[in-house]
């Protein structure tokens, strides 16, 4: 009864009293358990000493060379719209963006582009050591590279317009300018940003700055330092999207990224924008993976998107704050995605920080400024402990995607990611199960996938699998359990383009059988001549007069020869039509300039 | 009674054991290239299912069904480009033996790429027409070319024999988007 009553009470004047002192009616959010999840030693305090690193700076210079894939986002890769040998100007676009699913690329600094080439890997999957040398050597991938000048010189008008009162701009022309900066979700998948806001029917903004993966501090970092500009950028997504409220989760051990975060919400309070917007903040528990995007949606609201759907087509949305900051950047400061914030640390940096990094700009560069051990570095992750892809090369490029470096002793990382050593057999335990965040079955799917059952992999949820890594992690067997869904979820997205190659297979077919066709009619025409020869023969008539025709076809009248000079003119005037082209297309450029 | 029906026992087990073992040395036997049989059709069809089906001859054999033929006689399996590691793995879980590491001797593993003809140029020879193991290019003597680019599979094989070099081989979205004639690419 008491206890009834005291609840009663604090509904009645707790809750509006917390609401006077914060102007904020949402801290009494009421939050939803996730099930599973892990809680691995964080090692977050290594990257966090320092403030943020600027990247064209004395501490980290501009590297020599930039690598732009054309690939790093999901959807199909951009066009390049420069060509080899071009100058460009910083922020000046080089690729466009195709299709629905496309992005746009801008030159992080200026140049000369000097290859589009199918430059070294940006990234390969596999991390267990028996099988990472199969694709790092194999696959390339499409890259623009381009020779920095140093002069980081920028055209005015080349620029994106900056909407200075993007309060007043519509939302359509606000996400126009979030697509011509070309943004895809900074949280790792890379989603194209201006497709998930453009969703319609939103009724809810979730800012993801629940950052749960150990070693990793970029978004922490940026929501300290730059929690203004996230907040505004939270403000202008809600404008796009029109959700009714917005609410940023952050895990409650940031204590400082809370404290910004709360005091940039406290200056906004005076515009009007501010108090529509119903704006508030929700400490998130600290438990692994609980900054995933279902996962948080799950832990704010409660709602879980059905399997195969997004949850924006249940009117959540839930963008990273790095997203946020860059879409602020795209719309209030005219400037497209050409840098992001990366937290470079491990074991063997001598100084792990946060670096706001070209994109583009060689792994080995970062590594090299900022000090490696070498002795100490065994091995180099794209990405976090638990999610992130092994890198083969040092000159990988940082990608848009690339939250992390983490360049590490095998111990270091070990100690989350078990991949030294062939792993030992399942045993059952169902440890992977009760720590599986998606409540799936891990063994279930671990021999459905290394048995190649495809078709239990999908029944077994693996696509709804989100590749967090707490299954593996606790395996007493060591085995790398996410590797095997990777290989798996590839292997079957393979297969689907199967029906292309039936109908290549089909083509192939038909064509041999029109080969032997034709052949079997060469064979039968001669020996049909051959057979009217004798005939001819027999009824007494003269060889030559049967065989001689009236007028000579013009074919066969040339000889081999005459049809050989025939050709080399043919070859030789098209030749001259060429170089004279160029000649024309070279004079026309000179006169342009 | 109880003999006879001991010694149809033992005869049908003999039998059964008989053909499952013939059955084994079978399938040893479409590993060790004997052709001809039904069985051994099939078996190439499953090989050649795994195949990529670009026809590129990259493998050294002409064609993917050749290569399949080949590779049910023993071939190795690391000889396809085109398919690359995803092919070696699912051809090795097909044969039951162990996965090897492509051989680039043949060619990297690169992404689709399609022809396409640069039509200001061509004399039309009918050249690539001829060397198209998918009919996927379209002209007539003395006529320009075109290439179907739904149906290329970007096997490479019609740029050799263009005596003008009129053909150029651009990754896959480069060729479906405009603003592609403008596109200098370097080889």
């Amino acid at each position: 009864m008491t206890r009834v009553r005291r609840s009663l009470w604090a509904a009645k004047y707790l809750k509006p009293m917390l609401q006077r002192i914060t102007g904020k009616p949402g801290w009494s959010v009421k939050l939803h358990a996730l099930p599973g999840g892990i809680t691995p030693a964080s090692h977050k305090f290594m990257s966090l000493r320092g403030k943020i690193i600027h990247m064209p700076s004395g501490k980290i210079p501009l590297p020599a060379q930039l690598i732009l894939p054309l690939r790093q986002h999901s959807g199909p890769d951009s066009v390049p719209v420069v060509c080899v040998g071009d100058y460009v100007y910083k922020h000046q676009l080089i690729a466009e963006a195709v299709g629905a699913q496309g992005v746009c690329l801008h030159a992080p600094s200026s140049g000369v582009v000097s290859s589009i080439t199918f430059s070294l890997p940006a990234i390969n999957p596999p991390r267990n050591p028996e099988r990472s040398w199969q694709q790092s050597l194999t696959e390339r991938q499409l890259a623009i590279v381009i020779d920095t000048d140093g002069k980081d010189a920028q055209l005015p008008g080349l620029a994106a317009p900056i909407i200075t009162r993007w309060q007043q701009q519509s939302p359509t022309d606000l996400l126009q300018a979030v697509f011509n900066a070309g943004l895809c979700g900074l949280g790792g998948a890379g989603f194209p940003t201006a497709i998930k806001l453009g969703s319609p029917a939103i009724h809810t903004l979730i800012i993801n700055g629940a950052e749960c993966e150990p070693y990793i501090t970029a978004d922490e970092a940026l929501m300290q330092e730059h929690a203004a500009e996230v907040i505004e950028g939270a403000l202008i997504i809600q404008r796009i999207c029109g959700a009714r409220t917005c609410v940023i989760g952050i895990e409650a051990d940031k204590q400082e990224a809370i404290a910004a975060v709360q005091q940039a919400i406290r200056q906004f309070d005076s515009s009007a924008v501010a108090q529509q917007s119903n704006l508030s903040v929700v400490l998130v528990p600290p438990i692994y993976p609980s900054g995933g995007e279902k996962q948080l949606i799950r832990i704010i609201t409660g709602i879980q998107p059905p399997s195969g759907q997004r949850p924006v087509d249940v009117g959540v949305l839930c963008h990273s704050v790095a997203t946020a900051r860059a879409v602020y950047k795209a719309v209030a400061t005219g400037e497209p995605l050409v840098s992001r914030v990366t937290t470079v640390t491990g074991h063997a940096m001598n100084a792990p920080a946060n670096v706001e990094a070209l994109i583009g700009t060689p792994v080995s560069h970062l590594l090299a400024h900022l000090g490696v051990d070498d002795t100490k570095m065994e091995r180099l992750l794209v990405g976090g402990p638990l999610m992130g892809y092994l890198a083969s090369d040092l000159d990988t490029p940082v990608l848009k995607t690339s939250n992390c470096l983490l360049a590490g002793s095998d111990q270091d990382i070990n100690r989350v990611a078990s991949d030294k050593a062939p792993h030992r057999d399942c045993i059952r335990c169902d440890f992977c199960a009760s720590v599986c965040p998606v409540t799936l079955q891990p063994q279930t799917l671990y021999f459905a996938a290394r048995h190649q059952r495809h078709e239990a992999s999908i029944e077994n949820g693996l696509f709804d699998c989100i590749e967090c890594g707490a299954c593996a992690v606790v395996c007493p067997s060591h085995i790398p359990l996410v590797d095997y869904y990777r290989e798996e979820k590839s292997i079957i997205r393979a297969d689907n383009h199967s029906g292309q190659q039936k109908y290549w297979q089909s083509l192939f077919e038909k064509h041999q059988q029109r080969l032997t066709i034709t052949a079997v009619d060469q064979q039968q025409r001669k020996l049909d001549k051959l057979q009217h020869k004798l005939d001819a023969i027999a009824a007494g008539e003269s060889l030559s007069k049967a065989h001689q025709p009236e007028a000579p076809a013009p074919i066969a009248a040339k000889s081999a020869e005459q049809i050989k000079q025939e050709i080399a003119a043919a070859v030789a005037r098209t030749r001259a039509r060429k170089v004279e082209l160029q000649n024309k297309s070279e004079d026309n450029q000179d006169s342009g300039q | 009674m109880i003999g006879a029906i001991t010694a149809v026992t033992v005869l049908a087990a003999l039998v059964f054991g008989f053909a499952w073992l013939m059955s084994k040395f079978e399938h040893a036997a479409n590993l060790h290239g004997q052709q001809g049989t039904a069985e051994n059709s099939l078996f190439v069809d499953r090989i050649n299912n795994l195949l990529p089906q670009t026809q590129c001859g990259q493998c050294g054999f002409p064609g993917c069904r050749p290569y399949a033929e080949a590779i049910s006689r023993g071939e190795n399996i690391n000889r396809c480009p085109p398919g690359g590691m995803p092919t070696i793995k699912r051809l090795a879980a097909l044969l039951d033996v162990p996965v090897v590491p492509l051989d680039t001797s043949h060619g990297w593993h690169l992404p689709k790429r399609v022809a396409s003809i640069r039509e200001h140029e061509c004399i039309g020879c009918t050249k690539c027409i001829q060397a198209c193991p998918v009919d996927a290019i379209v002209g007539a003597p003395k006529r320009m070319h075109s290439v179907i680019v739904s149906d290329c599979t970007g096997c490479d094989l019609c740029v050799e024999p263009c005596p003008v070099d009129c053909i150029d081989m651009l990754p896959m979205p480069l060729i479906t988007a405009p603003g592609m004639v403008t596109l200098r690419m370097k080889k």
